[in-house]
């Protein structure tokens, strides 16, 4: 169910109302948003809900173990009970057939088709069988080894899901190039579950922040698997923090009208950066990208049309994943949830550590706090600094999936870190005066599409292809300012709102006199009326 | 002494009267805003259709009603006359002697939207029969919109009455989608049954809403409206379309899996859409040769891009079809800057390409009618 559908709409609309009709019943409120959250994801596919609910038990044993001691057996009966019925639902019943009212055929009866329902099964006798022994260890033991497993198990999944199809396939070049065969069962062109990147991390804060005595445990099961499948984030961020997030779950949402003029602005402009800017720049992005994607290496005679390319690209990306995030925050305040702000602002960075403080700021605080600071942050010195943040960086990059050019992306995001770093570059202290912050904030858009050229390109080909062209042939051809007057067209209004919201101090839908505010309305509505793409495309990030 | 604490006056509620008032005049600005940028950044084509109930149960231009089409390549004046056709002058029933008659039956296409009518292939087709010295009057009952189950109907209740010697349907790949729509007929094993004996959709409301003078001039003037209109519009059609496809599929994919075939689903209906083209094809020509005239079907190509058009035409057997495609191909590779189609708003020919399909259709006409194995009846 993407956001930009009809389908959502409607969806919407009715999780809403009965939402807000229920707004003296915490309880069936949250009930209604476990079920909404769970109907959203498994319209994509129902199978892989079994994810999510495989993830919140372990994670909500896990968290209540090391947060508060030992589960009580009814505790672990209520854990084990959810997730049989969760496989009984996601693996046994065919949800089509249901769909075309064929009774007899919903719940099938060959072994096959209860598999997973048994593996499911099996899976809960023997972790209640060993969780008696491992509850037993003394305290910071135990604690370790659940925190341990949890890890294990959530970076088990994800691994699995997200890095199978690349080491298989590695590993099956491989053999054929040793041996002369092809192991055909190792390939098993696994699919990757929308969101399993953002819904791990999430639950993993959890679990880690409860570890380190930061957050008290839920011993609410339901309550935490309301917070792990709130469906306006759940399938591409922000990747919320429990102690923003679970708390709300906690408490009442209190029914302000007067804040949903702000959500209904965060939704219009979400839609207007998806619909009207990322989908209709995305065929500038795939004309100049796609016949390298096929292998093509011939450096243009017009370079400056991949330039055209590149920055549509970076606008693409921009557009699609902070209108998804606009849209999930204003969804979540339409019901009366506040979701961190993601994005702010990024393409007015002026120095590297200054663009990772705006953009996709839950990944990169999160890296920062699970990642960078434990590796030893800069506590070890000059070297020791640079060395956590390119690989924290590198490991940021694969986050988005196993490749090689997402791996040089983060590499190449690390050094330059470590050299502005090194080099003590700080414009964004406001010591600089404004025509140096200029220049800085020039390179450092472009030191970000450079890093865009290697996160997009399939094959490091394509990017010695680009930056040749662009550097030894700055030549324009028609295709060139067709593609330019295409970029300014869709993209202009974005530049100028960023401009001018940077220049802005606060809420710049709040600060701004009523009629500029009904002006920009205006023009963000006409163009989602008179220019939303006609091929719609699906969020970028649904495939991290 | 502590002086007290000063309490600001609390803001004196905005009188009701003043809020309404911002209230219409942000909605005026808003309109006017939204007109503005629809004019500068997407400019519409003005294709206003002034259509009334016919007593045969469709939709006929209303009689003499008179409007502007514009885009930002042409502004043309389009004149009904009394009869609801788009010509400047009557035609008597009763044929003239020693004159012949050609009945066009078509849609927008053939009623030679977005040019003027000097130009238009009906009117190009009459002046050239007539220079060839024959006295040839065209009847030009075409209407935007139809499809050939709309002719059939329009050809057996006012066509015939003109007493042609020629019919001429302009067919063209909507007629695909008109047709299943329009759910006049319909085919039962085969065979082309009546469905229904109107179909006359928005006629009430649309002849409602232009009675009002504010409205008419806002349907021959404002961008906002036209775009309004033309995405309304095109959100039924498809609406109704999937409506009708949903309800074939089914009538088809049962008819299908009863005579034991697996050519069901979305590929039975698109079949199911030819053979009605086709079925309905047939039975203008029996009722047209009934009457004792020539009939003529001109396979209108369908725009692909500036250099590229094709037929989609089903294969109909027995039935004398003027293909144009050619001639339009040829001319296009041999001047790549004409412009056969307003490929910037509708996509009907430009006055060039009706040029050249009336070219077609005389050279079709200054022979006589092949002879031609009558279509098969149709399977029981």
């Amino acid at each position: 169910m993407l956001f930009n559908s009809w389908v959502f709409a409607v969806f919407f609309v009715v999780v809403w109302s009965a939402y807000w009709l229920l707004r003296r019943h915490l309880g069936m409120q949250n009930l209604l948003l476990l079920a909404a959250g769970y109907v959203f994801y498994g319209w994509w596919d129902v199978r892989f809900l079994l994810l999510i609910v495989l993830t919140t038990v372990i994670d909500w044993h896990t968290g209540l173990t090391v947060g508060r001691g030992p589960m009580t057996r009814s505790e672990r009966g209520r854990g084990a009970g959810f997730l049989i019925v969760a496989a009984f639902v996601c693996t046994v019943i065919r949800w089509p057939a249901l769909r075309l009212g064929d009774w007899a055929a919903v719940i099938p009866g060959d072994l096959t088709s209860w598999r997973w329902f048994l593996a499911v099964g099996a899976l809960i006798v023997v972790a209640n069988l060993v969780y008696p022994v491992l509850a037993a260890l003394p305290e910071a033991r135990r604690n370790r080894v659940f925190l341990a497993c949890t890890v294990v198990a959530n970076l088990g999944i994800l691994g699995f899901f997200k890095y199978w199809n690349f080491f298989a396939s590695s590993l099956a070049a491989m053999t054929q190039a040793c041996f002369g065969f092809t192991p055909s069962a190792w390939t098993l062109e696994v699919v990757l579950p929308v969101g399993i990147s953002f819904y791990t991390f999430q639950t993993m804060s959890y679990t880690i922040d409860i570890y380190r005595r930061e957050l008290k445990p839920t011993s609410s099961l339901m309550l935490f698997a309301t917070y792990l499948s709130f469906f306006p984030q759940l399938m591409a961020g922000p990747i919320e923090r429990a102690h923003n997030l679970l708390p709300q779950f906690a408490n009442l949402r209190a029914w302000v009208p007067g804040a949903w003029r702000g959500a209904l602005w965060l939704i219009a402009w979400g839609l207007f950066k998806k619909m009207v800017v990322a989908d209709n720049l995305a065929p500038l992005v795939t004309a100049a990208f796609a016949p390298y994607d096929q292998g093509a290496t011939t450096v243009p005679a017009d370079g400056l049309r991949l330039l055209i390319g590149l920055y549509a690209f970076a606008l693409q990306i921009y557009g699609d994943f902070s209108g998804y995030t606009d849209i999930a925050r204003g969804t979540a305040r339409l019901l009366g949830f506040e979701l961190m702000v993601n994005f702010a602002r990024p393409y007015l960075a002026l120095s590297p550590s200054d663009f990772w403080r705006r953009w996709h700021i839950s990944l990169s605080t999160w890296l920062r706090d699970y990642l960078y600071v434990p590796l030893g942050g800069n506590r070890g010195g000059s070297w020791g600094t640079y060395r956590n943040l390119i690989l924290t960086m590198v490991l940021g990059g694969l986050w988005h999936g196993a490749s090689w050019t997402f791996v040089l992306w983060g590499l190449f995001h690390g050094v330059l870190l470590a050299i502005y770093r090194a080099a003590g570059i700080r414009p964004e202290d406001g010591a600089w005066r404004w025509p140096a912050r200029l220049a800085m904030g020039v390179l450092m858009f472009h030191l970000t599409c450079l890093g865009w050229l290697l996160f997009r390109a399939q094959n490091l080909a394509t990017v010695g292809v680009f930056i040749e062209g662009i550097l030894l042939h700055p030549v324009a051809s028609p295709a060139t300012w067709a593609g330019l007057r295409d970029l300014v067209f869709f993209a202009w209004p974005l530049v100028v709102y960023e401009i001018a919201a940077g220049l802005t101090v606060g809420e710049p839908m709040q600060r701004w006199p009523w009629f500029v505010r009904l002006n920009v309305w205006l023009l963000v509505v006409m163009y989602l009326l008179v220019f939303t793409a006609r091929q719609a495309q699906e969020f970028i990030y649904f495939a991290f | 002494m502590p002086s007290e604490p000063v309490v600001p006056p609390a803001a004196a509620p905005r009188p009701r009267w003043r809020v309404g008032v911002r209230v219409v005049l942000c909605a005026i600005y808003a309109v006017v805003f939204a007109e503005c940028f629809v004019r500068l950044l997407a400019p519409q084509t003005i294709l206003p259709r002034y259509v009334v109930a016919t007593p045969w149960g469709v939709r006929g231009n209303a009689p003499g009603s008179s409007y502007w089409q514009s885009s930002v390549d042409y502004r043309v004046q389009v004149r009904v006359n009394a009869q609801g056709m788009r010509a400047d002058r009557t035609f008597p029933e009763a044929k003239p002697a020693g004159t012949r008659r050609l009945v066009v039956l078509g849609d927008s296409f053939g009623m030679g939207y977005e040019v003027d009518l000097a130009d238009s292939f009906v009117s190009r087709l009459e002046a050239r029969l007539t220079a060839r010295g024959e006295r040839w009057e065209v009847i030009n009952l075409s209407v935007s919109g139809h499809g050939n189950a709309e002719e059939l109907l329009t050809l057996r209740a006012a066509g015939l009455r003109y007493q042609p010697d020629a019919v001429l349907v302009c067919w063209h790949s909507t007629d695909f989608d008109d047709n299943v729509r329009s759910n006049l007929f319909h085919l039962v094993g085969g065979r082309l049954e009546t469905a229904a004996t109107s179909y006359l959709p928005g006629v009430r409301l649309q002849a409602f809403l232009f009675s009002l003078a504010p409205y008419r001039w806002i349907g021959e003037n404002s961008h906002l409206y036209g775009f309004a209109r033309e995405t309304v519009a095109a959100r039924i059609k498809s609406a109704m379309a999937a409506w009708q496809s949903a309800r074939v599929d089914a009538a088809v994919a049962g008819d299908v899996a009863a005579e034991g075939s697996v050519n069901a689903g979305s590929s039975a209906v698109s079949n199911y859409a030819a053979d009605l083209t086709v079925a309905l094809l047939a039975e203008l020509r029996r009722e047209t040769e009934a009457a004792g005239a020539r009939f003529l079907v001109l396979d209108i190509p369908q725009w692909r891009s500036r250099q590229s058009f094709v037929s989609v035409m089903p294969p109909v057997s027995g039935i004398e079809v003027v293909r144009p495609l050619d001639r339009l191909l040829r001319h296009i590779a041999e001047h790549p800057q004409a412009r056969l189609y307003w490929d910037a708003s509708h996509y009907h020919f430009t006055p060039e390409g009706c040029r050249l399909v009336a070219e077609e259709l005389d050279a079709a006409m200054s022979v006589p009618a092949p002879a031609l194995t009558p279509p098969a009846a149709p399977a029981p």
